[in-house]
Order: C-alpha cells, then structure tokens, then sequence
C-alpha cells in the first residue's frame, strides 16, 4: 500500500506542475491564436465581396 | 449541514463573469457566415488555441463533479481514471491514431465519415441517429450536477431557486452558441480554461496546506483500507473496471464527437497530432485535479461530526446519493472569499461550455447526418442554421426535464460512461475497420452499430425494467464486464460482417481481378 501511496503522490505532483506549465504557455499563445482566427475568418468574408 | 461561506463579493465576481462570457459569445455573431464558420469555425484552430478548448470543453463542471464523487467512493485508487485517459491520448497523439485520417477525409462529424466510406446514406442517418440519441441522454443529468453544485458551494438548497439558476444558465448558453456557433464556444472555451485552471491549481493547493498530504492518506486507509490505493485491489475497482477506464480513455478522445469535432477544426495534421500531445495532459488532469479535491472532501467530511452524519452511514459507510454534494460543501468551507467565487465562476463558465458544445455538437449531427441526407442533401445553408437553432432550444428544454426526473441509481461517471457507450462501441468498429481494413463492409458496420446500442443494458434503470439485476448478481458480471462484451460483439460482429457479406464493389473488383 506504501508504494501505491507513493506512487500516486509522484503522480499528482508531476501533474500539479505540468499542468501549471501548461496553463501558462497556453494562455499567452491562446491570445495570439485568437487574433489569427478571427483575422482569419474577417478575411474569408472580404474574399467573399 | 455547515453554513457555506459564499459571500456577495464571490456572487458579483460569479455575475461579472458569467456576462462577460456570454457578452463575447455574442459579439463573435458577427464572424459567421456560414454552416463551416459556424460548425468547424472555418478550420483555423492552431494548437494553443485548440488545446485550450479541447481542455476547456473536457474539463467541464460535470466532469469535475463526478471526478470528484469517485475521489470521495473510491480514493487515490480513482486516479487510475485520469491516468489511464492521459496515456491513451498521448498515444492517439504520436501515433495519430482514428483522429489524423478523419481529419484528412476533411469531414465534419463521424456520420458524415459512414457516408464517404461505405457510400451508405442511410448508414449515415442511422449511425447519425444513435450518436444524437446517445450523447443527448449521456448529457442528460449534466443540469442534475450543476444543481448538486451550486447548491453545495453556494449553501443554497431550495429546489424552486436551483431550478431557476440552471434554467437562466442554459437560456445564457443558448444565446451565445445558437449566434456566434463554434466561433463562439471556442472563445468562451478559452475564457474558461484559464479561469477553472487558475481556480483548480489555487484550490488544490490550498488542500494541501490545509488538509495535509498524510492526513488525506491516513482517510483514505480507514474509509477504503488497501482498496482505496490499489486499483487493481480487492474491494477496490477490479481489473475489468480498469480495463474499461483504458478503452474510455482511448474512446473519450479518439472517437467521441465533441472531441473529434477539435480535430476536424484544426489547421491541418500536424495540429492534430499536436492538439492531441499536449492535451493529455489536460485529459488527466479533469480527473486527478477534481478527485484530488474529492478526497480532500473526504478527509474534511471525516473529521467533522455534522458533516460525518451527512455523507457516512453510522457503520462508516459512504452514502452514495449524498457523495456527489461532498466536494462543493468542502470547497464552500476552506477557500477564502474571492477564491471561492474565482473557482465558482470557472466551474458554472465550465458548466456552461460544455454545455455549448454538447448542445452545438448534436444539434449539428442531427442537421447534418440525420435531416439533410433526409432531405436527399436539399437543405439550404440558411435552412441548416435555422433548423440547427431550434434543436439547440429543444434539445436543451429535454434537458431539463430528463434532469428533474430521472432516478440516478449509479455513480454518475458511470451513467455517463454507459449512456455514451450505445454510440460509441459501435463507432469504435466501424472508424477501426473503415480507417484501417480495406474490407470493412456497410453490412459489417451495420451491425457493429446496431451492437452496440445493446450498451443501454449497463444502465441500472434498463436493469431494472428488464429484471436483469439478479440474473446478472448470480453470475457475477460486472457493468464493466458487461460493457466490454459489447465493445467486443461489436468488432466481431464489423469484421464477420465484412468478410460474410463484403460490399458488391470489392466483390465485382475480384471478379475482375481474376
């Protein structure tokens, strides 16, 4: 049961941090996509007139 | 019950949100054009982007609470759940398996792909059909959660007042999604990801300061003793119920519709393959972070004589039906007011995306696979918007009333997980053999489909009905067992099906041959 108790805890650690990392990345870089799908969509409507 | 400390600074910062979201839901209207813009969002989704909504919509406030009620029944053991989801999609990603050659044959649901590979119209309908049906159901009790949520984070239990809050919330929702589409559920997908991952990671920390890791252990051991640790333990889930977690993983993101709809959206393959990489992480996460949060809930509950009275029977056992309301009492009593109402309105945003998804999700399989193929593909693009709009409202009025009455005799995890199956056991054939056997057959997949609707067996409901509870008890099967059977008739039924009766072009191509 120790090992178990050990091993779960590894496991919610290295997911507690990369998780934070991630959220991070994302949420800067998400912005940016943001703007380019939009820009993105506006432009198929110009195309379209 | 402890009174819950939900302040008015959490209900304002809850109110601002909520509006904001939707506000952005509706001024996105003005990017669409058409039903690609409104269904794929024109496919422009690049990786961050996509993995934010791919995360956002997986990890919603349903999610978090049945996570968290197999966190309180099951202990560290649950994680298995998480971990098993996080490993099948991180293989899906490298080796971009079911999800990289749907999104090269450029469609926009699974029916759709039914049509272009078996040339079977009626194929299309059926199957569109059953994944309608079956993902309509499988989010039936999502507004029976929220409810269970709300109430427990906020101390509001009046059933008249809950039924008004949920009612407004999908009204919101059904604003935003039937305007702005998946333009809409993208954005405030993102808006959500940031603000329920802020408020999870803050949440999960402060259990640990306040809780303590060795307390939540020495919990575990006295509620669930070595079964709480070992998943594969006795008394604990079992191996056939891990096994099941391992196909659900591999299903949730590979097969099933909402998921697969982010990799029909996406760029190209290469995103694909990305999106898919990197969101396993988010895949484990909507399951340890919220069962985590469960057996914190759990320790909370344990220790305090009201709350113990509430969710453990005089012997020490759990009360289920009370267990999904454990996690939103605990949060209500450890996090201080601002992060309270920062994790409650990431959680109610959460609630609301999934919603947005889900209710785009079958509104559209039910335009496009079921409806306009009906209609010989006669359907104005104007026509599928308006006819998508008002199921969006029919398919949420349902809501409403199957969450009211229907008698939840089973974890929710698992009613979802059965409810879900009717579709996509079959689904899973058919894409395994369509994608990867050049034999496949429409016959083949015609039954594999049909097989798989027999998944609604797994419901304690349908049990019930059909007297088959103590026939199944007396030979000891499982739901699990059960619906790993069907998974199994499925592929048996796909591949006799196929070499049985192979289509007459393959038939007519040997003829040739030889």
């Amino acid at each position: 049961m120790n090992a178990w108790a050990t091993f779960w805890a590894v496991i919610f650690g290295l997911t507690l941090v990369g998780y934070a990392a991630l959220v991070i990345w994302v949420c800067i870089g998400g912005m940016a996509d943001i703007r380019s799908m939009l820009a993105a969509l506006s432009n198929k409507d110009h195309a379209r007139d | 019950m402890p009174a819950s400390h939900f302040s008015w600074i959490d209900g304002l910062i809850v109110a601002v949100y909520l509006l904001l979201t939707v506000g952005v839901g509706v001024y996105v209207n003005r990017f669409i054009h058409d039903m690609g813009d409104f269904v794929v969002a024109g496919r422009t989704l690049r990786t961050r982007l996509g993995i934010a909504t791919m995360v956002g919509s997986e990890l919603g406030l349903i999610t978090a609470m049945y996570s968290a009620q197999k966190g309180f029944t099951g202990g560290f053991a649950a994680f298995h759940i998480g971990l098993a989801a996080g490993i099948t999609t991180l293989v899906v990603g490298i080796t971009g398996f079911i999800v990289v050659p749907l999104r090269e044959a450029e469609v926009k649901t699974i029916p759709e792909y039914y049509e272009l590979r078996f040339r079977s119209r009626n194929l299309r309908i059926f199957g569109g059909l059953i994944l309608a049906l079956s993902g309509i159901l499988n989010m039936g009790l999502f507004l029976k959660a929220g409810a269970e949520f709300v109430a427990g984070l906020t101390g509001v239990h009046d059933p008249m007042v809950l039924n008004w809050i949920m009612t407004g919330m999908i009204v919101m929702v059904l604003i935003y999604t039937a305007m702005g589409g998946m333009v809409s559920v993208i954005i405030t997908d993102f808006l959500q990801f940031a603000v329920l991952s802020l408020g999870l990671l803050l949440a999960c920390v402060l259990v640990l300061v306040k809780v303590g890791w060795g307390n939540l252990v020495d919990t575990v051991e006295q509620v669930h003793g070595a079964g709480g640790f070992d998943p594969f333990g006795e008394g604990a889930f079992g191996t056939d119920y891990v096994l099941w977690m391992v196909f659900l993983g591999l299903i949730s993101c590979s097969v099933w519709q909402t998921a697969v709809m982010r990799a029909c959206a996406a760029e190209n393959t290469q995103v694909v393959r990305k999106l898919y990489q990197l969101s396993s992480l988010g895949f484990m996460i909507r399951s340890v972070l919220p069962q985590f949060l469960g057996i914190g809930a759990l320790a909370w509950a344990a220790a305090d004589p009201t709350l113990r009275a509430y969710f453990f029977t005089p012997e020490g056992a759990i009360v289920g039906e009370n267990s999904m309301r454990a996690m939103p009492v605990f949060l209500s009593q450890i996090l201080p007011v601002g992060v309270l109402g920062l994790l409650g309105a990431g959680m109610l945003a959460a609630f609301m995306s999934t919603h947005d998804t889900y209710l785009l999700c079958w509104a559209t399989v039910l335009v496009e696979d079921v409806i306009a193929p009906l209609k010989g593909g006669r359907l104005s693009q104007k026509a599928r918007l308006g006819i998508t709009r008002l199921l969006l409202v029919a398919i949420a009025g349902f809501l409403l009333v199957w969450s009211m009455w229907y008698p939840l005799k089973q974890d929710l995890w698992d009613y979802m997980a059965v409810s879900g199956a009717i579709y996509f056991t079959g689904a899973f054939a058919v894409l395994l053999a369509g994608l990867y056997w050049r034999k496949a057959s429409r016959t083949g997949a015609w039954l594999a489909l049909l097989s798989g609707t027999t998944a609604v067996l797994g419901l304690k409901e349908v049990q019930g009905f059909l007297g088959l509870e103590s026939f199944l008890q007396a030979r000891a099967i499982s739901n699990e067992s059960l619906s790993l059977m069907t998974v199994a008739l499925s592929i048996i039924l796909m591949f006799a099906g196929s070499l049985l009766f192979p289509d007459r072009s393959q038939t007519s191509q040997k003829e040739t041959l030889a």
